[in-house]
């Protein structure tokens, strides 16, 4: 089948990350991976794969036959790359919260009808999952600590801590209508640790909250093991891009 | 003789102390003794700042908000700081506390992650320090970079914390005049009592030009406690230094916090936080964690240093009781 055109925005760890998912698939072509800085890693690796690049950011996308684009710059960058990207099926991976916020397995039909789709944070990714799976009967209230390696936290992280607290709690409270809490925190450690989550469920009429913990390991793609979270914000990225192309192509055929 | 300015954070490492507790009449009354002590900072909120009120850190008796308002209503000199460790508080919690009248941030990271902060210290409009916790898991050097970035947001000061209560004064003697000689703005120090040396730990952060000292009335604070604010006021004014501050005032005000809380001895937990250079809010939840499942506090300490834990990680403690059982 024909597969469908992406563009990628953003070079760091995310973007390359999920480049080479992109070349794994078999619904998803990559036609412009496209950042700022020439001297990004990712950049190099993508040329190295003869992958068409750019260091012209959104410019290089809106020249591009893309037809799905993965935002993986900032949650600040994203609010401006938003208005431009009208005419595309937008997948955003920073936590500017102004798509639908989704997570594939719960709610990916209803993204699908959208134009933009907000992949919230990678937090979200591993923990609402996790939390659909617990007891949710007389629910009242969420909190969820990641701990993460301190070099698995990107600069966009970083620079966007206090939207993705935000945006990750107000998608526990969206998907299961109790308030809820995140909390963020990194560690140097070396070796560095894996993705450490502890989600703690409180319940009407109980005193003690009910405790979560578990660990995240990575695919190890183009990130490392250690990164595992930023792997399963990208694998909900190509699972939403991938339904999006089988979709496209159902019509194309119909 | 030099001015050494005195950060008054009773009412916020204190609430560690009685597990976040406080309530808004000590704050009231704390407050105004504390205008009347002439302080010049005075921190008000939950042990770990904003937004850290949780169920994985301990709830708050009373709200962020309204620790913040009952305080302000009582001072006029005295300025009213809040506490915020990105990864708990959010820009919102920030903005709601400087709309309460806080007029002094202090945005605290992780030692080895002051990038963190970048996007907080630049969203304060009020005079704001960077503080970098946990201050023994990195070198002098290493420091050194992580403030001159903090310095490079924006940051009015540095303050370096020993928040496990582990380093020794020569290690303090170091950092601080590192720093001292390559930062442009203020270096200031945070001790806490675990191995029995936050006075002198202060102490040797001011022979090496620290010019800033966080202390607490009767040491109230986190693990052991910290550097006992009345004594060393009452140790630099006897030095030569000045502070601004009324001993007498002080001395007073240590009957407030008497009422919360007996003497702070050095408990054979927190001296194992304090060698295992674990956190020292940590304490308690180890205490409550390892009597449950019945795990010697000990080897949970001992495995926790292993892990290199950081302030914000409680959540190990259960993870390591539970593979000990």
């Amino acid at each position: 089948m024909n597969k469908v055109k992406v563009g990628i925005i953003g070079t760091g760890k995310v973007g390359t990350d999920l480049l080479l998912k992109v070349l794994k698939s078999e619904y998803l072509q990559c036609v412009i991976f496209a950042g700022l800085r020439s001297d990004s890693p990712g950049i190099a690796l993508a040329r190295s794969l003869h992958i068409n690049t750019s260091t012209d950011s959104i410019h290089a996308i809106l020249k591009s036959e893309a037809e799905i684009v993965f935002d993986a710059t900032t949650a600040v960058s994203h609010k401006k790359n938003f208005p431009l990207l009208k005419d595309y099926f937008v997948i955003d991976l920073t936590p500017s919260n102004m798509g639908i916020p989704c997570v594939p397995e719960l709610n990916l039909k209803e993204a699908l009808k959208k134009r933009e789709v907000s992949l919230i944070s990678c937090g979200a990714q591993v923990v609402i999952p996790k939390i659909s799976h617990l007891i949710l009967e007389n629910l009242e209230y969420v909190e969820m600590v990641t701990t993460i390696a301190s070099n698995s936290a990107g600069i966009g992280t970083r620079d966007n801590m206090s939207e993705y607290l935000q945006t990750t709690a107000s998608a526990i409270t969206k998907f299961f209508g109790v308030p809820a809490k995140c909390i963020f925190i990194i560690n140097p450690a070396v070796p560095p640790i894996h993705m450490f989550n502890t989600i703690y469920m409180k319940y009407k009429g109980k005193d003690n909250p009910v405790i979560t913990q578990f660990e995240v390991q990575g695919k190890g793609d183009y990130l490392k093991k250690w990164e595992g979270n930023l792997d399963v914000i990208n694998l909900a990225a190509i699972r939403v891009a991938e339904a999006y192309a089988k979709n496209t192509h159902c019509r194309l055929n119909a | 003789m030099q001015k050494i300015l005195i950060v008054d954070s009773t009412l916020r490492d204190g609430n560690h102390a009685i597990k976040h507790q406080i309530t808004k009449e000590v704050i009231r009354n704390y407050a105004q003794g504390a205008e009347k002590a002439n302080t010049e900072i005075l921190v008000v909120g939950h042990g770990n700042g904003l937004g850290a009120s949780s169920l994985h850190l301990g709830m708050s008796k009373v709200s962020d908000k309204e620790m913040l308002s009952t305080a302000k209503k009582e001072l006029h000199k005295t300025k009213l700081a809040a506490f915020a460790i990105p990864g708990f508080a959010t820009l919102q919690d920030i903005d709601m506390a400087v709309n309460e009248g806080v007029e002094v941030m202090f945005v605290a990271t992780h030692c080895t992650e002051a990038n963190v902060s970048k996007q907080y210290i630049k969203h304060c409009k009020v005079k704001t320090y960077g503080v970098l916790m946990m201050s023994h898991m990195a070198n002098a050097d290493e420091l050194l970079s992580q403030a001159l970035r903090m310095q490079d947001y924006g940051a009015s000061g540095i303050f370096l914390m020993d928040s496990a209560g582990t380093l020794l004064p020569n290690e303090v003697r170091l950092n601080v005049s590192i720093l001292t000689s390559d930062l442009t703005i203020p270096v200031g120090f945070h001790a806490h009592n675990n191995l029995g040396i936050a006075i002198a730990n202060s102490l040797s952060a001011i022979n090496r030009g620290a010019s800033m000292i966080d202390a607490t009335i009767r040491g109230f604070g986190a693990g052991a406690g910290n550097t006992q604010l009345e004594v060393l006021v009452a140790l630099l004014h006897k030095i030569g230094y000045k502070t601004g501050l009324s001993i007498r005032e002080l001395l007073e005000n240590t009957k407030i916090i008497e009422q919360l809380k007996g003497p702070q001895l050095i408990s054979p937990l927190s001296i194992m936080s304090g060698i295992n250079g674990i956190f020292s809010g940590f304490a308690p939840h180890v205490d409550r964690i390892s009597k449950k499942y019945n795990v010697d506090a000990w080897d949970i300490f001992t495995e926790l240093g292993k892990r290199k834990v950081v302030a914000g990680q409680e959540d190990q403690i259960l993870e390591v009781a539970k593979s000990l059982v």
